[in-house]
């Protein structure tokens, strides 16, 4: 079973970059998107694309169909902000694009909403580039070292490598069944897919108990003592090129922010 | 010290609410450094029996040895024992538990508490023994399952056992990763390991083992040297899963050519049938 973005993670063009420069310069992204203003965020969600895209070799129609689903719930979200309704037209003047009067009030878009809309979507646009360059570049098993190096609780790590190997076992259980389940007619009508999804997540809890027992066994056969711990070969190699870009690309952004600020 | 690694001294063993016991009174005997294949129908005990072996189900009554020393269910001594004999499952998903290849593979050293450096070592020599250096790093769900196949194995060979037992390794494999197990099971055999492999597949079990063990609902009804079980084996008109494909070509001539010995493979087969030829 293979989940695509699983996949990128581990076969992308920075796979090789130690994961904690990746995630150092993510989380320094994240920090600017939150404090620095719209033109300098879309700056940032460009450059974050670039990295992606160009420098990770992520393919560009995936990357967009991520960025889209983020667009989509964004723009769902602009009405509000954008458009407000009031009963007296006195004070809209000067803060309405347009308005037309309804229910004896008047419903308008706002400048100061439609700035506020831009405003709160670019931030969100620019950190989520920034985190699906995490998720498009850094492997799970390199974010669980990562946090076992920061001093995360084992627990926590030893949970989440966990549910990371059964995600890929249920979800491969889960397309089995569809797929005998479609075979036999399955999911032709409104009513057989009602059944058959009753029935696929009946067998998925009755199966997922069945592998928890198979799966005691077999940690008990390799000498499980109550702690999960594993050794992984590090391979990484540190890059002064990335390094420098990003450094040198973070100072401009930073430089841009004060300019915008000292003269907006 | 015996000769003999692994012995079951009639072993009673039943699941719970089942109506009848799975083992019952095994009695069996496992050649030391011997390539041996335990046969028999479904149901008939053989992966209790593998459970067992490991210290995985504690028999009703009956005593399990190796090497002449009784299996205990304290801790400490499950856990030798778990170092002296290795278990693969039928199925690699069963038993890979970790993010990635190198990973899997470190998980049971880790468990017998080795220090990192030691773990590090034996890991990169398993992945090099079982030619799994290019996958160290891959994530186990993009292995393909004769791939899963090779580093369950390599997981279990890590420990270095005495005993390998292997529950059912062709299932679900093509012929070319079969042959390519066969391979890197010959290659454990010659380390020294003692292999115990159970299966269906009896064209495989007459080309490969040295030793046969068969068992019928619970019991062991043959042993011995191939040729010799199988022997036995044809006159029971009752034992279901057949003959190999080999001895069946071979026992049609036989009548007609009584001094032709048992092939045990098909490069041996027409060696003997060209002699044969030869010498008429």
């Amino acid at each position: 079973m293979h989940i695509q973005i699983d996949t990128l993670a581990y076969s992308n063009r920075l796979r090789h970059l130690p994961p904690a420069q990746k995630l150092c310069f993510a989380i320094a992204m994240l920090l600017l998107a939150l404090v620095t203003h719209y033109p300098i965020q879309l700056a940032m969600l460009v450059w974050m694309s670039v990295w992606i895209v160009f420098h990770a070799g992520i393919p560009c129609r995936i990357y967009a169909a991520m960025m889209l689903g983020v667009m989509t719930f964004l723009v769902t979200g602009m009405p509000a902000l954008a458009i407000e309704y009031t009963s007296s037209s006195a004070d809209i003047h000067a803060d309405a694009w347009g308005q037309i009067s309804v229910w004896g009030g008047q419903l308008y878009l706002s400048r100061q909403g439609t700035f506020q809309a831009i405003s709160a979507s670019m931030r969100s646009l620019a950190s989520t580039s920034a985190l699906f360059f995490i998720i498009l570049t850094i492997p799970a098993i390199d974010l669980a070292s990562l946090c076992q190096k920061i001093g995360c609780p084992p627990i926590l790590i030893e949970l989440s490598l966990l549910v990371y190997r059964f995600i890929f076992l249920l979800a491969d259980t889960a397309q089995k069944i569809t797929t005998a389940q479609i075979s036999r007619g399955g999911y032709r009508t409104h009513r057989l897919r009602i059944n058959s999804l009753n029935l696929l997540v009946r067998q998925l809890i009755q199966r997922t108990a069945s592998r928890y027992q198979q799966s005691i066994l077999s940690i008990n056969a390799r000498g499980f003592n109550g702690e999960f711990r594993f050794w992984q070969p590090v391979a990484y190699r540190y890059s002064w090129r990335y390094a420098t870009e990003s450094i040198f690309g973070c100072t401009i952004l930073i430089i841009g922010e004060i300019l915008y600020r000292s003269y907006v | 010290m015996s000769e003999y690694l692994l012995e079951f001294k009639d072993v009673y063993y039943s699941y719970p609410m089942a109506t009848s016991p799975t083992l019952q009174g095994l009695n069996l005997r496992l050649p030391k450094y011997k390539k041996t294949a335990l046969i028999g129908q479904n149901g008939c005990g053989k992966s209790t029996m593998f459970l067992i072996a490991d210290g995985l189900a504690k028999p009703d009554r009956g005593v399990v040895m190796l090497d002449n020393i009784p299996l205990t269910f304290d801790r400490a001594a499950l856990k030798r024992w778990r170092q002296r004999v290795g278990l693969v499952f039928q199925d690699p998903e069963q038993q890979l538990v970790a993010p990635t290849v190198a990973a899997d593979i470190s998980y049971g050293l880790c468990n017998q508490g080795l220090s990192e450096a030691e773990v590090a070592a034996k890991v990169t020599q398993t992945l090099r023994d079982f030619n799994l250096e290019a996958l160290a790093m891959s994530p186990l769900q993009h292995l393909s399952l004769g791939q899963k196949k090779r580093v369950s194995i390599a997981g279990v060979m890590a420990l270095q056992p005495d005993l390998l037992l292997l529950d059912e390794p062709t299932a679900y494999l093509d012929p070319v990763q079969t042959r390519n197990l066969l391979i890197e099971l010959e290659a454990i055999a010659k380390l020294g390991t003692t292999l115990l492999i159970a299966t269906h597949d009896l064209d495989f079990v007459y080309q490969w083992a040295d030793w046969v063990l068969v068992m019928e609902q619970g019991k062991l009804i043959a042993e011995g040297e191939t040729i010799a079980v199988f022997t036995q084996l044809q006159s029971m008109p009752d034992f279901a899963l057949g003959m190999p494909i080999l001895w069946q070509m071979w026992s049609r001539l036989a009548d007609r050519m009584p001094h032709l010995p048992a092939p045990r493979s098909i490069d041996e087969f027409t060696t003997y049938l060209e002699k044969d030829r030869f010498n008429n």
